[in-house]
């Protein structure tokens, strides 16, 4: 029996692509440990030391600029890291990460690196779409998984905050804001 | 063997009502619990989800103990929504404290729409009365021309309108659409140890107590050392004796091995549409044997939810709305539209909370410019929700699931399909909007698909009050028909959905008139 050319390749492909998925499924385990980067073995909740706090402040500036309130943040991070399972580690790793790019630049440490610099090193770790989310999930999954943890929950916090000020509110939720501002046009009570 | 005078399943805000009000007049109430404890006011809860994005697994009920399961095509998954704690769904409430208008009570006779209740407005309108009181609802009725009427003021002065609601109703008003305050069970001035709304902003979870929660309450009857709130305690059976009358709860605390009875001169069920008639169905015994109350068949059945359609109308100008987190707005207008029969009536709410999509977007960007660009247009939002009236249907009702809990007990299943009335009242919702938005000026709209509907937790019916077991499943005082010492409180007893309002304040009203015939019995 003689296969057409074109149905000959067809079959060679399907076989080549049920192949490599049946591998994948088998090796699954294997894979998601290829895949994940070594880790240290997590902190127990408890304080955020002062240099990784200064490189966590340092990275929220990086991303939002100077016109914020800070103490939030912060209030945020140690809160987490103290109360949280998994957040102090999550912390620590995400500011040794910034800090060690930042010695590979010859700097010795993100805090004190010049603005230019900080942006460089977080652009990988900035939130991204499409194709390029996949991508960088199977290529950087520690970058993604730092993307996804930290960075996210900085432009959260901001969105839930300042972005309420730097958009003209006067205050935003979660603070007491009285019952005669909000039944006067904006910026008259 | 425990024992108290009134044993009450669920601790929500009906089972608190009848706590706190059995309390008071000398009577000792074991109040039982599904959820973990739920501290009061509610600030650590409000640290940890408002400040610090977090969600402690303590505060929650197990996963199985909490299970439900649905057949309702893809319309609507209510498992998420779930709220099992101490206090119930009333931890994280709105605050609207609405009453139900007369017509509300005759929907038979005046739409051909269910079934009438068995209880006139006029015979539940001091209970509004004591309902307003309990929970402190701040209103007022000289802005509502449809109000029904009232024989005692509010208690509390009303939330004035916020300033784009202004902007809003005089561009309305100028085409025939009228706005009002809204009455809500939150504190306009201190009240009943409960300090005045400081406009926090985070009303889902007020951290002062100046929204209504039973917690108030229940913390109010204990002081009395009458009352005990039992958590993590799941009620497993209601024991009747041989004549007919509820001896016991069959208990189990979360985390023990073996079941105890506790004996109740009366046992009250206020566990929600859900687990209420679970409750009345896995009680069965050979003299019920259909369940409790279930003679005619009504246990599980006749189940309506508010379909809470919303849109957003988006302006050429700042209207700065969410600079208040309660609800300020809104027009009871369109509750009863002379189309009433063939769809629902419904109340246009014009909600001031912050539309939290924008939040949402600007936090999904990966700049500070690109994430104020995406939450700006906020300044110039508006949402407004159709809260929609339902009706009864043969494919909205609960009954015993093939998945069971821990102990063995199947859980609840909920089917629920939305009927032709309810897309009808969709349409109806979605020219309301369409009519308000071009009333109000707005330059972009959108209204959401009749699939994506909320419920804020207004489930109701599935032990409906009436006459007799033929019809329904307890008499007009909660009574469960054939058990004289076996009440139910709370939404489940509702005749159909009590049109398109909010519900929380009849459930206490009826709750409360409950009581007093309880403590009547019990002399």
């Amino acid at each position: 029996m003689q296969l057409p050319r074109r149905r000959f390749l067809a079959l060679i492909g399907v076989a080549v692509v049920a192949s490599a998925a049946a591998m994948v499924v088998r090796r699954r385990r294997a894979l998601r440990r290829w895949l994940r980067p070594a880790r240290s073995a997590p902190f127990p909740p408890g304080d955020l030391d002062p240099p990784t706090v200064r490189t966590l402040m340092a990275a929220v500036h990086a991303l939002l600029g100077e016109r914020i309130e800070s103490d939030h943040y912060e209030d945020f991070f140690r809160w987490r890291a103290a109360h949280v399972s998994g957040c102090r580690s999550l912390y620590a790793g995400f500011a040794a990460s910034l800090d060690r790019a930042a010695r590979v630049s010859g700097q010795r440490g993100f805090a004190g690196s010049p603005p230019a610099l900080q942006r460089r090193i977080l652009h990988p770790m900035l939130p991204v779409r499409g194709w390029a989310r996949v991508w960088r999930r199977v290529t950087e999954p520690e970058r993604t998984r730092l993307a996804r943890l930290v960075v996210r929950d900085i432009f959260h916090l901001f969105a839930r905050t300042d972005a309420w000020v730097l958009t003209g509110y006067d205050a935003w939720p979660g603070h007491p804001r009285g019952l005669e501002a909000y039944r006067q046009a904006p910026g008259q009570g | 063997m425990s024992e108290s005078t009134v044993a009450i399943v669920g601790s929500g805000i009906a089972g608190t009502a009848i706590a706190h009000a059995l309390t008071l007049r000398g009577h000792d109430v074991v109040v039982f619990e599904k959820g973990p404890d739920f501290p009061y006011p509610a600030e650590k809860q409000f640290r940890e989800s408002v400040l610090y994005d977090h969600s402690d697994p303590a505060g929650a009920i197990a996963d199985d103990l909490g299970h439900m399961t649905e057949g309702n095509d893809g319309e609507k998954k209510l498992l998420p929504e779930r709220v099992m704690v101490v206090g119930g769904c009333a931890t994280q409430w709105a605050g609207i404290a609405l009453r139900m208008a007369p017509r509300d009570f005759r929907t038979r006779t005046l739409y051909r729409l269910d079934e009438d209740w068995p209880l006139s407005y006029e015979e539940l309108e001091p209970w509004y009365g004591h309902a307003e009181s309990l929970l402190g609802v701040s209103g007022t009725d000289d802005d509502n021309p449809f109000a029904p009427p009232r024989s005692r003021p509010f208690p509390l002065p009303p939330f004035e309108l916020s300033w784009d609601d202004r902007v809003l109703a005089a561009r309305l008003k100028s085409h025939g659409i009228h706005i009002h305050t809204t009455p809500q069970a939150r504190t306009r001035l201190d009240y009943d140890g409960r300090p005045g709304c400081a406009n926090i902003g985070t009303c889902y979870m007020c951290p002062i107590g100046a929204r209504y929660m039973p917690n108030h309450h229940l913390r109010l009857a204990a002081a009395t050392g009458r009352c005990t709130v039992r958590s993590d305690v799941s009620v497993r059976r209601i024991v009747m004796d041989a004549s007919g009358r509820a001896r016991a709860l069959v208990i189990r605390a979360h985390g023990t091995s073996a079941d105890r009875e506790h004996a109740a001169r009366v046992i009250v069920v206020a566990a929600g549409s859900f687990e209420t008639p679970r409750l009345l169905l896995l009680s069965h015994d050979a003299r019920h044997p259909d369940g409790l109350g279930n003679q005619g068949g009504h246990v599980g059945r006749h189940l309506v939810f508010h379909h809470l359609w919303s849109g957003h109308m988006h302006y050429r100008e700042d209207l700065f709305a969410g600079r208040a987190g309660f609800w300020t707005g809104q027009s009871h207008q369109f509750c009863d539209p002379p189309t009433r029969a063939r769809h629902g009536g419904i109340k246009v709410e014009f909600s001031t909370a912050f539309a939290p999509q924008h939040e949402k977007r600007a936090a999904s960007m990966s700049s500070a410019a690109a994430a104020l660009a995406a939450f700006e247009p906020a300044r110039r939002c508006r949402r407004v929700t159709m809260h929609t009236e339902s009706d009864t249907s043969p494919r909205k009702v609960v009954r015993l699931s093939e998945a069971r809990d821990r102990f063995g007990d199947p859980c609840a299943h909920v089917e629920y399909r939305l009927s032709e009335y309810d897309r009808q009242t969709f349409r109806f919702g979605r020219e309301l909007f369409e009519r308000v938005a071009a009333a109000s000026g707005a330059s972009e709209r959108e209204f959401c698909d009749i699939r994506d509907f909320d419920t804020y937790n207004h489930y109701m019916g599935t032990c409906r009050m009436g006459a007799g077991p033929a019809d329904s499943v307890v008499d007009p005082h909660g009574r469960v028909h054939g058990c004289p010492n076996l009440y139910l409180a709370g939404l489940s007893i509702f005749v159909g959905g009590g049109g398109p309002l909010n519900p929380t304040l009849t459930a206490v009203a009826l709750a409360l008139r409950t009581a007093e015939k309880i403590a009547e019995e019990l002399g």
